[in-house]
C-alpha cells in the first residue's frame, strides 16, 4: 500500500469547470492519499519511451454515490516524476476527461484527440526559426510534432525523411490564419 | 557483455512466459464466466417476467434456483476479474510485442462489451431479486468492468504509435513546466 500525493493545482492541468468534477477530484485525491492502487489505478504503459515508463498513472472516478453500470464519471492522467519516491509519492494531474464523451468503440482516437487538445492549449512555442519539436523514442526514431497545430508530422529514423515531411507539412493553423486575414 | 545481455534477455523472456500463462488462463476464465453469467441473467429475467405474469410455485422455484446459480456465477466472475486486474497492474507491457498488446486489449474489450449487458439486464429485476443477488457483487462487477475498460484503453493507446508519441510529447511539455514551477 503506497500513499500518493496527487497535485491538482498545476497551471497546465486541463479539466472542465464543473462543481461535481471538483468534488470528485478532491475525493480522488483523498482516496489515493491512502493507497495509490485504489480508484481503478492503471500504470499506463509507454512502449518505446523508457524515460516515461511507470511515470504515467491513471485513475477513474465517478460522481459520489453513483453505482450505475453506464460509463459515468471521469478519467484522470497524472505524471509521476519518481514512482519510487518516498511516500507519499508525488503525482501531478495533467489531463482529465468525461468518460461519457468517450465512444465505447475507438479509445485511441478519442484519447489522441484529447491529448492534441491538451497540447494545443498548453504548448509554448519556444523556437522562432522552426515550429517543429523533435523527440527521439526508445527505438531511436525521431518524432516530429508541429507546435502550431499539434499534429504529429512524422515518426522516422531517417532525418532526411523528417526534414522533408516538415518542409512539406501543411499547418492547419496557418490555413486558418490566412483565411481569417482574407 | 554479450553473455550478460543474453542472460538478461532470457530472464525477461522467462518472466514474460510465466506471466503470460496465468494471464491467458484468467482471460479464458473471465470470458467463459461472463458468457455463463450472461446466459443465466437472461434465464433469471425470463422467469422473473413469467412469474410476474403467471404466478406459480413451479416458476417461483425455477426463479429461485436460477437466482442462486447466478449469484454464485457473479461471485466467481468478480473473483476472477479481480485476480486478472491485479495481474494486469503488475504486468510490464513494454516487454510485449505490439500484436500481443492489441490482442490483450481486444480481449478486454470483449469482456467489457459482454459484461455491460449483464448489468443492464440486472436493472430489470425487482428489489427482491436484487437483494437475493446481493448489491455488493453487482457494484463490484460494475466497478471492475470500468477498470478493465480503462486498462483496455491504455493498451490500445500503447499499441498506437501516434497516440503514444503524442502522450510522450504531452508529458515532455508538462514535466518541463513542472520542473520550472518547482525551481
Amino acid at each position: 500500500m503506497a500513499r500518493c500525493d496527487l497535485d491538482l493545482r498545476h497551471p497546465k492541468f486541463r479539466r472542465a469547470a464543473s462543481p461535481a468534477l471538483e468534488v470528485g477530484l478532491n475525493t480522488l485525491r483523498n482516496t489515493v492519499a491512502k493507497d495509490h492502487k485504489l480508484s481503478r489505478w492503471v500504470n499506463h504503459p509507454m512502449p518505446g519511451y523508457p524515460l516515461y515508463q511507470n511515470k504515467i498513472w491513471k485513475w477513474d472516478f465517478a460522481p459520489e454515490g453513483d453505482r450505475s453500470s453506464t460509463r459515468k464519471g471521469w478519467r484522470l492522467y497524472a505524471y509521476v516524476p519518481d514512482p519510487k519516491a518516498t511516500e507519499p509519492i508525488p503525482a501531478t494531474a495533467f489531463l482529465c476527461y468525461d468518460k461519457a464523451a468517450a465512444p465505447s468503440g475507438d479509445h485511441t482516437l478519442f484519447v489522441a484527440k484529447a491529448i492534441k487538445k491538451f497540447l494545443t492549449e498548453t504548448i509554448e512555442v519556444k523556437t522562432v526559426d522552426s515550429p517543429f519539436r523533435r523527440q527521439v523514442n526508445g527505438n531511436g526514431e525521431i518524432i516530429s510534432l508541429c507546435e502550431n497545430c499539434c499534429e504529429l508530422v512524422l515518426i522516422s529514423a531517417d532525418v532526411a525523411d523528417v526534414d522533408l515531411a516538415e518542409g512539406t507539412h501543411q499547418c492547419t493553423v496557418g490555413d486558418i490564419a490566412a483565411v481569417a486575414e482574407e | 557483455m554479450p553473455m550478460y545481455a543474453s542472460m538478461k534477455a532470457s530472464e525477461t523472456e522467462d518472466k514474460m512466459a510465466t506471466m503470460a500463462l496465468p494471464i491467458r488462463e484468467l482471460e479464458l476464465s473471465v470470458c467463459v464466466g461472463t458468457e455463463k453469467a450472461r446466459a443465466k441473467t437472461e434465464c433469471v429475467v425470463f422467469y422473473s417476467k413469467a412469474r410476474a405474469d403467471r404466478p406459480s410455485v413451479s416458476l417461483t422455484l425455477k426463479l429461485a434456483f436460477y437466482v442462486a446459480l447466478l449469484r454464485w456465477l457473479l461471485k466467481s466472475l468478480v473473483k476472477s476479474q479481480r485476480a486478472m486486474i491485479r495481474l494486469y497492474q503488475m504486468t510490464d507491457f513494454t516487454c510485449y510485442r505490439n500484436e500481443e498488446i492489441v490482442r490483450v486489449a481486444k480481449s478486454l474489450d470483449r469482456v467489457v462489451e459482454r459484461g455491460r449487458p449483464i448489468l443492464d439486464k440486472l436493472q430489470l429485476l425487482g428489489p427482491r431479486a436484487h437483494a437475493l443477488l446481493g448489491a455488493t457483487v453487482q457494484a463490484q462487477l460494475a466497478e471492475q468492468l470500468e477498470h478493465l475498460d480503462s486498462i483496455a484503453e491504455s493498451l490500445h493507446v500503447a499499441a498506437d504509435e501516434e497516440a503514444t508519441a503524442l502522450l510522450a510529447m504531452a508529458v515532455e511539455e508538462f514535466s518541463a513546466v513542472s520542473e520550472l514551477v518547482t525551481q
